[in-house]
């Protein structure tokens, strides 16, 4: 919704008009109110039709054209100094060992080439000398649970129970020095500094010939970006998959950080990049753990390669001393309690022993890797439809290498079916697959997170059809079975406490299912209750994350939840089906509930000036109001700093967490409250972004003698080929995508008349000019092949598409949207056959956004 | 050209016959008629003979109509108000807007006059006697009203595809007449036919002079059409031309204008213009109607076909 | 006037997101066009992103799709970029062909002022379909009679709006009275002119405004507000010359050609019974002739 409050909008890495078509009305009412709307994408789209301006541009070269935004603001000093200097650590200075890029052929020091990791020493701060440490006494705990105690040591301190921890103490023991600064800039060691020579060669020329780009155009948008920032200005970035699905997916929105940190349009109205997650919750899905490594709220899975032994060791190793993080005690600990209830006490750690700890990366793509390989018995898929899935024919092979597989979906998805595809041949599958209907998401409860952090509950408004049931009750069922098994004694299982106390009370109360056929569905409110946190004693709902305590006394499945249920006189008020009032404003703090306390925009002390006043009447938002002594919004949002933090609050060199921080730094989740254009940590693959070629290009890296990111994540497995790196086998760039009219793999909509005749058959964007190279007329059948394999779709040549001229020579791009299967009303060939497994180091996303093909005219299969 | 923007209401073989024998239908009353008037006692038997062809005709026409509309009752809403229909005014239908309405009204109390003229014909063969029918069947009145019914039930229709947005037929004024020609054309045919079989020599001269006349009235109209259509900016007689592709050109042509027009004109007239091979004037009775079917089906799919193309 | 109720499409801001289209068919339950089609892979155009291609008895509402990525498709220039879009349905026509053609009262005029259909009514002859200058009344081959757009009025007899301008996420389908639609309607071209956009005018009522285009292979062309058939309920701001959205530059009801084709026709049929006349009287005077020679 801020997005209405821009003075100028760049959509990248998103086509928005089209993939979140609800949420564009607010750039359309900013453009309504004057805002400058910019399409930066390899295709002209609807998105691009409802701009002020399209620049296109080569597919995975984004980091290319930020960088040179980057270069432009900083040698045109167009960035925003009060805002730089106060507020992001351009001013901080680096260990003068660090080694840059462009010192280096296109690695960082500290690379090790052997395992393809960076040791990352030498991209640290420079700063005052650490407190000492004091010794610590032993870890608490009943004898016989706790090993020895690491009294005194400096390395992990203990092996006992968290019985009795004094977890300030521990933290405050473990602070370190103040960063250095210079905030004149000039240090040769400073981030800025650095920061400058690393981008000094992404110049405009240069953009123009890795890009594709322009030069004219990219300059038009540095000028509209630079013009519309600033005290009395602010521009937002918008970015969706297109910008994460790289090899530098992650580097690659850093890079839009560094860009909206120098104009200072962090933490501002208006401002901010906008990441639109894929469909209506996932953003409630990450919060709520559907990744591998996450549990609920962020806290990291235990992992076996960390000093996660024990829940002491755990929690002193992911607490951040001198972030919000320092309270990571009390949400973990809160967790456990929700988790496991009356019997997790400190005694036994809460159960801890009993998580399971990853040991490796555990995401999708090397699960199917090891599926293939046999390494994998069973499958419960729900949601997902990883047979037309990316390198989908892969995929399809993976699974029929498991033993028993479980759909839970609506449709009769490709993957519940996986061996009806034209090239398997069922006859040689073993696999037991078993399809249970499931519910839609308007025949059950429950509640979504969206985009912008608000959650909203929802009721169930039908029976769902025949046996279809809501997925909670089939995850709820198994659970009761496991403990059940479990509670009468399973010869051999080991460690099994945690099973047998899993809190699975969620049967509904009778009032819940009063008007629906199945009166054993679970309370989806009742588990929305625990994510929210009670006071274990008296189970009345916590109204604030302040409230969790590490002494079990409360209990929290997700922190960042807790406060979205509010006793107001008594009464218990579900702040995610509230409902806009009169005079609500733009913030609308009434319309659902924003994680966390209902702050909508985030680290919004940065719209106000170090010493706390508004940046302008016109940008005014979060403010110190002196006379009263505390922090004011007058729109209604939360303040996401301390309420009552004087501006002028020096920082405090034994402060724990964000009393660490100065009065100035509103990013209270970074260790040093700064907005970081260096990150020293959480990036793998270097501090600041660099730009790589895709993993598959067709032309080499004009920047570096390093052509693509050293730490790609490459699954070098049979069936997985990759095209030749700047070949001329496959010399087309190739993007996947979706439209408006179908949702992800088409489970929701290639079933849906009204939907499946609106796009009926998978296709293929390319050139006219391209088409007359290779003869395809609109409307032919194409092969679209790859290493990987081939897939069949028609032509829609359009001038949306265009070649582009690349460092001198002519390159096409083609894009392909991926909806489509051989199941459902519209059926068509899968985009995925040709796309391959490959992904970004930090968080292993794929690379379908960016990789090479060839095309030609003719059917693929007879 | 509005053509490219509408839909066509695919009117197609069941109309076209239905209006083809509605025309012949008004068109042999108003040849009876005109065999009253203008005839003299000699020639009645040939109008009485003629008066038992509307009637049989115009009980075809609602059975087409059924065919078209698929079911027998909905021909009833165009003259009676449905309950649902919320219109001001009597339980009649009637949309003084509507040629279909003026129509089917036409055709309805046509339908009376006709049976009329059936029972007239039927006393006059001497067959069942209605000596109680001679005053009504034979009163001048009577058969002016019939003439001017007649004189709907053959316009109505070409002024229906007037007053439309179809290519062709809403760009001129000219339908409703040429409908009134072909349908007289097709009247006087049956006119002919009849006479020519009855041998009455001399109504048979009298009525081909009458179906030459009315070939030059109808060819003049339809030049008249041509050249509306020539005349208008946007290139419709090109676009006209363009659309008589497949059937519609060569039917346009040869069935229309050849048999219906030139047949007529050749070997009808006074004076021979141009040497033919004889021919009975019941065969060119025959190649008339057979022509003005052609026309039929020439205006009915030129729309369509111009809409398709 | 305040009683009219109509719809305001600004196809400035329309992203072809294809929901009313989809919000339509949910709310009047309509099927698919052609199932068979897309089961077939017979179904894609290849026509931008339209793959419903017109409106139809089963589509009352059309998003059509037009490229203009530069100013000559087929040449390699692809200067000012625009793809256009724009969400057709009925018009509601003030002076509606389609009801005043119909001869058996099944089209009526609501008390909203929308031309809605009696389905009991209707008989299927589809005069109505001939008389549209739009194209939009079609012919149900399931029903054997007609549908078309009628303005939710269900849906308005309950105090909502409809569904289609309910689903638009952008607005650019506006419900509510003909009387504020257009004092917003003007305001928003008054704005998009004050931007540069001079291509915004309105297609349905003349408010005064004029324009030039600014882009694609009509740039330069002046456009004027146009009152199409004496006023539309559902009309639209339109940014290239009516013929690229499909919509009649001069549409005209079917009406303008009754009397005078009437007027005609009778001429025609005196002169047909004159020489009628004249041929029974040509004869006579022959055979006299004939008899005066004899003697």
């Amino acid at each position: 919704m801020d997005l209405q409050n821009s003075d100028a909008i760049v959509f990248m890495g998103s086509n928005m008009a089209e993939c979140h078509p609800c949420g564009f009305k607010w750039p359309m009412k900013a453009k309504a109110k004057g805002a400058t709307l910019i399409h930066v994408d390899p295709r002209f789209t609807r998105t691009s039709a409802m701009c002020d301006q399209y620049v296109p541009i080569r597919s995975g070269t984004d980091i290319a054209f930020l960088g040179g935004l980057v270069n432009y603001i900083l040698t045109n000093k167009k960035y925003f100094n009060d805002y730089v200097v106060a507020f992001t650590n351009a001013a901080t200075l680096i260990n003068a060992n660090f080694k840059d890029t462009e010192d280096n052929d296109g690695f960082f020091s500290g690379y090790n080439a052997t395992n393809r990791t960076y040791d990352h020493a030498t991209w640290q701060y420079q700063t005052t000398k650490a407190p000492e440490r004091v010794p610590e006494p032993p870890a608490g705990g009943a004898p016989g649970q706790g090993k020895e105690g690491g009294v005194g040591t400096s390395g992990p301190p203990t092996t006992g129970t968290v019985k009795g921890a004094n977890f300030a103490a521990l933290i405050a023991n473990r602070l370190p020095g103040q960063p250095l600064q210079d905030k004149t800039l000039t240090d040769p060691n400073t981030v800025f500094q650095i920061l400058k020579r690393h981008y000094a060669r992404y110049t405009p020329e240069m953009v123009e010939k890795i890009c594709g780009t322009p030069k004219e155009l990219f300059i038009k948008v540095a000028d509209t970006l630079i013009a519309n920032s600033g005290p009395d200005k602010t521009s937002a970035f918008v970015y969706a998959v297109g910008w994460t699905q790289h090899t530098t997916g992650v580097q690659l929105i850093r890079t839009a950080g560094l860009v909206q940190l120098l104009l200072g349009n962090i933490g501002r109205p208006g401002g901010g990049i906008m990441a639109l997650r894929g469909h209506a919750s996932i953003q409630g899905s990450t919060d709520i753990a559907s990744l591998y490594n996450i549990h609920p709220g962020y806290l990291n899975v235990p992992d076996a390669s960390k000093s996660h032994d024990t829940l002491l060791n755990y929690i002193l190793t992911e607490t951040q001393p001198t972030s919000f993080w320092s309270n990571t005690p009390a949400y973990v600990i809160s967790q456990l309690k929700a988790w496991f209830g009356d019997n997790a006490t400190a005694d036994n750690d809460y159960f801890y022993d009993t998580l399971p700890k990853i040991t490796g990366d555990h995401s999708h793509l090397p699960v199917m890797v090891e599926m293939s390989q046999g390494k994998i018995q069973g499958m419960i898929l729900t949601g997902q439809n990883p047979a037309t899935s990316l390198n989908a024919a892969f995929q399809r092979n993976a699974m029929s290498k498991l033993k028993w597989l479980v759909v839970l979906d609506f449709y009769e998805t490709e993957s519940s079916v996986f061996w009806k595809h034209a090239d398997a041949k069922p006859g040689d599958i073993q696999t037991e697959v078993f399809f249970l209907p499931a519910a839609h998401v308007a025949e059950k409860d429950g509640s979504m997170t969206q985009t912008q952090r608000t959650i909203q509950y929802h009721h169930k408004a039908s029976d769902p059809p025949g046996d279809a049931r809501s997925d909670l009750f089939f995850w709820h069922d198994l659970g009761l079975r496991l403990k059940k098994l479990y509670a009468a004694g399973r010869p051999g299982a080991k460690n099994v406490e945690g099973i047998k106390n899993m809190t699975l009370d969620y049967a509904p109360d009778p009032a819940e299912v009063a008007d629906w056929i199945h009166k054993d569905e679970p309370s989806a409110f009742k588990i929305f209750k625990e994510i929210n946190g009670f006071d274990y004693k008296t189970k009345a709902p916590l109204p604030s994350f302040a409230n969790l305590l590490a002494d079990g006394s409360t209990a929290a499945g997700a922190w960042i939840y807790t406060g979205m249920l509010q006793l107001v006189n008594g009464q218990l008020v579900n702040r995610g089906e509230m409902l806009p009032g009169k005079n609500d404003g733009w913030v609308s703090p009434n319309w659902g509930w924003a994680w966390p306390a209902n702050r909508h925009q985030l680290y919004n002390r940065a719209s106000a000036d170090p010493a706390g006043n508004p940046w302008s009447a016109k940008k005014k938002y979060t403010y110190w109001d002196a006379a009263a002594k505390t922090w004011k919004n007058d729109p209604g949002d939360g303040i996401d700093f301390a309420p009552t933090k004087a501006p002028s609050t020096p920082a405090n060199p034994t402060g724990i967490g964000i009393a660490f921080h100065d009065g100035a730094s509103p990013f209270l989740l970074k260790k040093d409250g700064k907005g970081w254009l260096f990150a020293y940590e959480g990036t793998v693959e270097g501090p600041i972004p660099t730009h790589y070629e895709p993993w598959e290009s067709p032309v080499k890296n004009l920047l570096y003698k390093q052509d693509r990111n050293p730490l790609t994540k490459i699954y070098d497995v049979p069936g997985n080929k990759y095209n030749e790196f700047a070949g001329t086998q496959f010399p087309t760039v190739i993007t996947t995508y979706r439209v408006t009219e179908h949702h992800l793999s088409g489970t929701m909509t290639r079933w849906l008349p009204w939907l499946a005749e609106l796009m009926p058959d998978l296709f293929v964007e390319l050139s006219p000019e391209l088409a007359k190279e290779k003869g395809i007329a609109n409307g032919d059948y194409v092969r679209v092949t790859s290493e990987r394999g081939v897939t069949e779709a028609r032509a829609l040549v359009t001038k949306r598409l265009r070649p582009l001229v690349v460092n001198g020579q002519t390159l096409h791009q083609v894009g392909m949207p991926w909806h489509w299967g051989y199941q459902g009303i519209a059926t068509g060939d899968i985009a995925n056959n040709v796309s391959s497994f490959v992904a970004d180091p930090n968080v292993s996303i794929h690379e379908g956004k960016a990789f090479t093909c060839q095309i030609e005219k003719g059917r693929a299969r007879a | 050209m509005p053509t490219k923007y509408v839909l066509p209401p695919e009117w197609e073989w069941p109309i076209t016959i239905a209006l083809f024998i509605a025309g012949i239908a008004a068109g042999a009353y108003a040849a009876m008629g005109l065999i009253h008037f203008a005839g003299d006692k000699r020639d009645q038997a040939v109008a009485h003979r003629l008066g038992f062809v509307p009637l049989p005709l115009m009980l075809v026409v609602p059975l087409l109509l059924i065919v078209d509309l698929g079911q027998p009752g909905r021909f009833l809403n165009l003259l009676v108000k449905s309950p649902a229909a919320v219109e001001r005014g009597g339980p009649l239908m009637f949309n003084s807007n509507s040629p279909m309405n003026w129509g089917s009204w036409a055709m309805v109390i046509f339908g009376a006059f006709a049976a009329i003229a059936f029972a007239d014909a039927l006393h006059h063969s001497g067959r069942v006697r209605f000596t109680w029918l001679e005053p009504l069947s034979h009163n001048i009145v009577v058969l002016a009203i019939g003439e001017l019914l007649a004189l709907v039930v053959s316009g109505y229709s070409g002024v229906l595809l007037n007053v439309t947005n179809q290519g062709v037929w809403s760009d001129t004024w000219l339908m409703g007449a040429l409908f009134i020609c072909f349908s007289e054309l097709s009247g006087l045919a049956v006119a002919l036919i009849v006479s020519d079989r009855m041998g009455t020599v001399r109504t048979s001269a009298a009525l081909r002079t009458a179906l030459f006349y009315a070939a030059t009235v109808s060819a003049v109209v339809l030049l008249l059409f041509l050249a509306s259509m020539a005349a208008q900016q946007d290139g419709s007689l090109t676009a006209l031309i363009a659309s008589l592709h497949e059937l519609v050109g060569p039917v346009f042509w040869i069935g229309a204008v050849g048999l219906g027009l030139l047949v007529p004109l050749l070997y009808l007239a006074p004076r021979r213009l141009v040497p033919v091979p004889n021919a009975s004037l019941s065969l060119i009775g025959i190649l008339v109607l057979v022509g003005v079917l052609a026309f039929r089906y020439a205006v009915f799919f030129s729309a369509i076909s111009f809409v398709q193309s | 006037m305040s009683d009219l109720r109509g719809m305001f499409v600004d196809t400035s801001i329309c992203t072809g997101c294809k929901a009313c289209q989809v919000a339509c068919k949910e709310w009047n339950d309509l099927p698919m066009e052609n199932e068979a089609a897309v089961r077939d892979h017979t179904a894609f155009t290849g026509n931008s992103y339209d793959n419903t291609v017109h409106l139809s008895a089963t589509n009352w509402r059309h998003v059509k799709f037009i490229e203009q990525i530069g100013p000559d498709p087929s040449t390699a220039d692809r200067s000012d970029p625009r793809w256009l879009m724009m969400s057709d349905s009925c018009k509601h026509c003030v002076q509606a062909g389609c009801l005043e053609v119909c001869p058996t009262g099944a089209l009526y005029r609501t008390q909203f002022g929308s031309v809605d259909i009696h389905q009991d009514v209707c008989i299927g002859c589809r005069y109505c379909v001939g008389a549209c200058p739009f194209g939009v009344i079609a012919f149900n081959q399931r029903t054997g009679r007609v549908n078309k757009c009628i303005l939710c009025q269900d849906r308005l007899e309950i105090g909502m709006g409809t569904a289609c301008a309910k689903a638009c996420p952008t607005s650019s389908l506006t419900f509510g009275t003909v009387g504020e639609l257009q004092a917003m309607a003007n305001e928003r071209v008054k704005l998009l002119h004050s931007r540069g956009q001079t291509d915004a005018y309105i297609y349905g009522w003349d408010l005064g405004n004029s324009g030039k285009i600014t882009a694609g292979p009509n740039k330069g062309t002046a456009v004027k507000d146009v009152e199409v058939v004496g006023g539309l309920n559902v009309f639209y701001l339109l940014l290239d010359k009516p013929e690229v959205y499909g919509l009649p530059a001069h549409a005209a009801l079917p009406q303008r050609n009754f009397v005078p084709s009437a007027g005609v026709a009778l001429i025609s049929a005196a002169v047909l019974g004159v020489t009628g006349l004249a041929a029974f009287r040509r004869n006579r005077m022959a055979e006299n002739a004939i008899a005066e020679g004899g003697d």
